[in-house]
């Protein structure tokens, strides 16, 4: 273990550099002593998690190969030991793939991961990163703990009419239009405010109510986008089906019994499954999705990628829609591996017919990126938010009337999205 | 495939505004004794492709930082391609590598420690 005091008269903080490359160490070293870190330098995992265990510092540099160990194990260490706030830079002289694996690492383990930077380093950079400040978000979150919902709680909110939809408008990415909506569900109660589906939904399903809550969530989307798709010309109406509604036989029938009492065209429904819904149990899927295809209803595959049977439930499934899943499209622009993923599913969906959705569009650069992969649909919050379904209407006959050059008219509204932190239904 | 040159001295001159002179030349001289051992040791033993895969990453990241372009791109070559070299080709890389380390260590003496200067 090696130190190096600061140059500077007032302290940054202290600084672990962990680097079993004599030169790198010292040059990072000697670079955090300029701007004020008292650095203290590990030369092995092993002298490093020693560090980590007994002492405290303000941030660390971390090389990803160290000898016969590498910097995963020392991250894992970090979690362990719950380091979530100390900015870590990660160095290496691995390539971009192993980087970008790396990062989704540390983010998993809910690290605060400042830069990634291959080596040689460029000195720009690693001096930005050393200057980021420590996070709170991790301990500010963990503060509120979710409320506890019961079984009771759900059922009266079901009896009770608490449940709503809201709308996120889908744009057509050569028309800029504005095509269609996919309806969230959203719950608000007076004793638990605004809650997001991340943390009722998983409830709803453990208490074997999920069927009631998509026969509401149908009626109560089908009912409201109505007017929609009276008022704009080939809107089509996104919801999204649970597992537990997948395993009912009936749900084709109900779908139309709904569609009917509406007066709403089945072309103008659209149900979204996610793969690993379809696929577990493929027959009873194939058999509902076939029926709901016939009746003239439409099908998506949802957060296509993100399962393991995506391939196959491309080519058993009949279904007419494909959906990017979000973790791929959130600025693949800059992540050359995920615009390969992007890239081979929009082809995957053009050769099975289906029209191409990219989720998670919040920057006119992803936009870009994935009109060149040829995606037909876009939704994200650079186009909208969900929208209440009174709002919606006004939105949208707002952007189908002004033309094109929309995306840059309308700022991620992430504060108001950000009230929901996981997905609806 | 252009040669690269031996010396990039606008990436030396960045980490010397960045280090200060005197830094960077303590880091230069840690590189070269480094790297002198490293030589030493290929030197010594029956090549093990894996070790000169290994000290081939870490020259070559640390040539390049000093702008000590050809150096650093023959230690890519074999960080790249040593686990699957004949013993043969292995070696006639490895001569190289040293061949372009002495070129490094002349230039440093020469023009960067100034003369009579000791490495480490």
């Amino acid at each position: 273990m090696r130190t190096m005091l600061r140059n500077t008269a007032q302290s940054k903080g202290r600084l672990l550099v962990v680097d079993d490359d004599l030169v790198h160490q010292t040059i990072i070293g000697k670079i955090g002593a300029r701007l004020g870190y008292d650095a203290v330098i590990a030369s092995t995992l092993e002298m490093a998690a020693e560090l980590l265990q007994q002492e405290a510092f303000d941030i660390m540099v971390l090389d990803l190969s160290l000898g016969e160990h590498d910097g995963i194990e020392l991250l894992r260490l970090a979690a362990q030991r719950k380091l979530y706030a100390m900015p870590i830079v990660i160095v290496s002289g691995c390539d971009e793939r192993i980087m970008n694996s790396t990062r989704r690492v540390a983010e998993g383990l809910n690290l605060f991961l400042a830069a990634c930077l291959t080596k040689p380093l460029n000195l720009d950079s690693l001096r930005d990163a050393l200057c980021l400040p420590a996070r709170g978000r991790i301990e500010s979150n963990r503060a509120a703990p979710p409320p506890e919902v019961s079984r009771e709680r759900i059922v009266a909110a079901l009896a009770n009419n608490e449940f709503s939809v809201e709308f996120q408008p889908k744009i057509d990415l050569v028309t800029d239009k504005a095509v269609g909506a996919e309806a969230l569900v959203r719950w608000w109660t007076p004793d638990f405010g605004w809650l997001s589906p991340a943390i009722f939904i998983p409830v709803v399903e453990q208490f074997d109510l999920m069927p009631d809550l998509t026969n509401q969530v149908l009626s109560i989307a089908i009912a409201s986008g109505r007017r929609l798709i009276e008022r704009h010309p080939g809107f089509v109406l996104a919801v999204n089906i649970s597992g537990s509604s997948m395993n009912d036989l009936t749900l084709p029938e109900r779908i139309e019994s709904i569609l009917r009492a509406e007066g709403v065209a089945p072309e103008s429904l659209i149900v979204e499954v996610t793969e690993s819904v379809a696929m577990s149990d493929v027959d009873r899927a194939t058999d509902i999705l076939v029926r709901l295809r016939l009746k003239g209803v439409g099908a998506a595959i949802d957060d296509f990628g993100t399962g393991f049977s995506s391939l196959v439930a491309l080519a058993h499934l009949p279904f007419s829609e494909l959906k990017i899943d979000k973790s791929f499209v959130k600025g693949c622009e800059t992540n050359e591996d995920m615009v390969k993923i992007v890239e081979a599913s929009a082809a995957l969906g053009k050769a099975f017919n289906m029209k191409v959705v990219a989720e998670g569009i919040d920057s006119p650069a992803t936009l870009a990126r994935v009109r060149q992969a040829g995606c037909d649909v876009g939704q994200g919050y650079l186009f909208a938010p969900s929208l209440r379904p009174e709002r919606i209407d006004r939105w949208m006959t707002q952007r189908n009337a002004e033309g094109a050059n929309h995306a840059s008219m309308f700022e991620p509204r992430l504060q108001v999205a950000n009230r929901f932190l996981g997905r609806g239904m | 495939m252009t040669k690269p040159p031996l010396f990039d001295q606008a990436t030396y001159l960045e980490l010397s505004a960045e280090l200060g002179s005197e830094g960077t030349v303590e880091v230069l001289r840690l590189f070269l004794a480094d790297t002198s051992s490293k030589m030493i040791a290929f030197a010594s033993g029956p090549y093990s492709g894996p070790l000169i895969k290994h000290e081939g990453h870490s020259i070559k990241s640390s040539a390049a930082t000093f702008g000590f372009s050809e150096l650093s791109a023959l230690a890519r070559e074999l960080e790249l391609r040593a686990e699957t070299m004949s013993p043969e080709v292995l070696s006639k890389f490895v001569e190289a590598l040293r061949q372009a380390f002495g070129r490094v260590l002349n230039l440093a003496q020469a023009q960067l420690l100034g003369s009579g200067t000791e490495i480490a």
